[in-house]
């Protein structure tokens, strides 16, 4: 199939045997699951049995595209990579920008998938004419940036890499792939999927070609573009001049930024890590992914202290709260060398900042002790804090704990340290609170991925007149979130054009973009059949794997602890109010009280084929 | 400009990020404390702060959402950032 949008092929790859294989899909395929989340979704349960180990050869993982690839939308240069995460346990997708997204679509490929282990670590060429499995025997151990840069050295610079680094490698289960194109770094963050492919010996994916694609109406699409050109210029401004660090400052005003693992949601000054200073004192240039003028991203140079002249990438506003408000490290400049840390040896830096604040809470309250692990244990202390990261890439002491993520330690530490975990199904959940933010209640205890700030959106939450406490409207809130954030990463879209560019949710804009794309005359409510598709579909790959009821649930704090002081002070979601959305969730949702999706559901969106698993 | 007291509130404003431009002086919190007229709303504030109708501003009141036609308290706190389009 070559209709618009599509390459038409699904690239099959076995490192056990290192057979390649090639398979074209009906466009009916591609019309119910779209591309990106939703082929990824697919393949997964077609192809894993459940109940496997996450490093066993047999899992597989996707890394798919989307008809808006290579396109003119702003934003388009993404692609999702899925597998069962080794930190979760259950289906998994992350996202990345940069040139690569696009470059894969040239290499005529819809979507990458790789399965098995290879006899010896290797990098995989996938180009226009096959794909290769090649030695990475010399590449294994570098950080990800100098592997990237090793294979565009033997390759040629017009192929575009991503790549694990040694926590990848040593299978720590938060690992992260980077790939970097032209200053702009871009990174499938969380999830461990780097590890997995680690497990696999599989230092890196190198991509390379020139196959453009087609698109069925392109003055249609160019003029729904333009039309959105200036909505998207004024809705990322803020982004255009800070990144997402501008996040900072407003969220804490809002009570709502987490700090001493959840200890509090406010902080008198926050300055320290605000986008506000790191544009005055630390910024060198903006950067970008392929085709887009936002520039999010920003080049920083630490201006002084221990890391004076250390040039790197910002520190997200993720990493500013997980690395540092969560474990109280307010300075700019030792979380600019966390980041890299992080960045280079390839670690989540959500989990990593998140794990490291349980541990610290855990050796407050006794529960460890600081001559057992060689580094000291106290909250705002950056050398440990960067010692700890190190130690956690190299599985090295107390690294070995952490490198397990922070549920899996609550395991070994015992029942005491569980009120102090921060964590929904194994993911430790990102800034935008849980207790603050009574969609993000419900969306976090919902989500396929676990604690995801991407699949249930906090963004329409932050806006002027939304009740952020009630729990009214809020499952049906998630449910539609969820269906707009699994078509967005089909597309595949990115996040911050797509809010701010077409829409909070599915609208007209989207289902015009994908029309457009591919010639298919697509309703808003097709598109969301589509998003409820993909969300029930990763629910059954979950299920399969024993995801029930009691699993859609909260860390402790948000149950038991409100919110002590700030503007959000006395925030919480106590269970009977959790109990009472998730009733409701499932109801619209058309599952059982126990989770599962019912059959005439399934029956509906042409699920079938989950029955009879 | 400083009216008598008995016709003027004291209040504490915040401005965050793209916002920050019009705050009156430097300051390490983005903030600074102003006197307005007794009776003042919100917009009467983003208008002394020269801030454009057509700029989108976020408005908190001691911390809660307020709209533009809310009147302001002596010792209020106002802040005011652009709408937030996070994700990273």
């Amino acid at each position: 199939m070559t209709a618009p949008g599509y390459q038409g092929k699904i690239v099959s790859v076995d490192l056990s045997t290192g057979r390649v294989s090639t398979e074209p899909f009906a466009e009916g395929f591609a019309r119910r699951y779209l591309g990106g989340n939703g082929f990824a979704a697919r393949l997964l349960f077609d192809r894993l049995i459940p109940r496997i180990d996450p490093f066993d050869p047999r899992n597989t993982v996707v890394f798919a595209v989307g008809p808006l690839t290579d396109t003119t939308v702003s934003g388009n240069s993404r692609v999702c990579v899925a597998a069962k995460s080794p930190l979760t346990g259950l289906f998994f997708d992350s996202t990345f920008g940069g040139q690569f997204p696009i470059t894969l679509k040239r290499a005529g490929c819809d979507a990458l998938a790789i399965t098995g282990r290879a006899p010896a670590p290797c990098y995989l060429v996938v180009g226009e004419e096959g794909v290769e499995v090649k030695s990475a025997e010399r590449l294994w151990g570098l950080p990800t940036k100098e592997a990237v840069e090793a294979i565009q050295e033997l390759e040629g610079p017009e192929t575009d890499v991503t790549a694990i680094g040694p926590a990848g490698e040593r299978l720590v289960r938060y690992a992260c792939l980077a790939h970097y194109w032209k200053n702009r770094e871009a990174i499938a963050g969380r999830g461990g999927l780097a590890a997995v492919m680690g497990a696999k010996r599989l230092k890196a994916v190198a991509v390379r070609g020139s196959r453009k694609t087609a698109v069925a109406d392109p003055s249609r699409l160019k003029e729904l573009v333009n039309s959105r050109r200036e909505d998207l210029a004024k809705g990322t401004h803020a982004l255009k001049v800070y990144g997402t660090a501008f996040l900072i400052n407003p969220v804490n005003a809002l009570g709502a930024l987490g700090a001493r693992n959840m200890a509090r949601e406010w902080t008198e000054l926050v300055r320290p890590l605000s986008g506000e200073l790191y544009k005055e004192q630390f910024w060198v240039k903006d950067t970008t992914c392929q085709k887009c003028p936002v520039a999010c991203g920003k080049a920083v140079e630490v201006p002084d202290g221990p890391h004076k002249g250390l040039r790197w990438k910002i520190p997200e506003f993720e990493s500013l709260y997980a690395l540092g408000s969560m474990n109280e490290v307010w300075d700019a400049g030792v979380l600019v060398r966390a980041e890299e840390l992080c960045d280079q040896l390839g670690l989540d830096t959500i989990s990593m900042g998140v794990t490291i604040a349980f541990l610290l809470e855990c050796a407050q309250a006794g529960l460890i002790r600081e001559g057992d692990t060689g580094v000291p244990l106290r909250w705002g202390d950056p050398d440990a804090l960067l010692k700890l990261i190190e130690m956690t890439a190299r599985r090295e002491g107390i690294g070995d704990l952490l490198a397990e993520g922070s549920a899996r330690m609550a395991e070994r530490l015992g029942p005491e340290s569980r009120r102090f975990l921060y964590a929904v199904k194994g993911l430790e959940l990102p800034a935008h609170s849980a207790r603050a933010l009574k969609g993000m209640s419900i969306g976090y205890a919902t989500a396929t991925r676990g604690g995801s700030h991407h699949d249930t959106r906090p963004t329409p939450q932050y806006a002027q007149g939304f009740d952020r406490r009630s729990p009214e409207g809020k499952p049906a809130f998630a449910v539609r979130s969820q269906h707009f954030t699994a078509v967005g990463d089909s597309l595949v879209l990115c996040r911050f054009t797509g809010e701010r560019g077409l829409g909070l949710f599915l609208n007209e804009e989207y289902a015009r973009a994908v029309s457009a794309v591919t010639g298919w005359d697509l309703s808003v409510e097709e598109l969301e059949g589509i998003g409820e598709r993909i969300v029930n579909l990763e629910r059954c790959f979950n299920v399969r794997e024993g995801t029930r009821r009691e699993h859609d649930t909260l860390p402790w704090k948000v149950l038991a602890e409100p919110i002590p002081d700030g503007a959000s002070k006395g925030a919480y979601c106590p269970p009977e109010e959790l109990d009472a959305m998730l009733d409701e969730y499932y109801r619209l949702r058309g599952w059982t009280s126990e989770g599962i999706p019912g059959p005439d559901k399934l029956l509906q969106l042409g699920l079938e084929f989950t029955l009879s698993g | 400009m400083i009216a008598a007291r008995g016709e003027s509130v004291r209040i504490q404003v915040q401005l965050f990020a793209t916002l920050s431009r019009y705050l009156p002086g430097a300051s390490a919190t983005h903030g600074a404390t102003i006197d307005v007229p007794d009776g003042s709303t919100i917009r009467d504030v983003l208008d002394r702060l020269g801030i454009p109708d057509e700029v989108p501003v976020i408005t908190l009141l001691n911390g809660r959402d307020a709209g533009h036609e809310e009147t302001l308290k002596e010792s209020d706190t106002l802040t005011m950032f652009p709408p937030l389009a996070g994700g990273a």
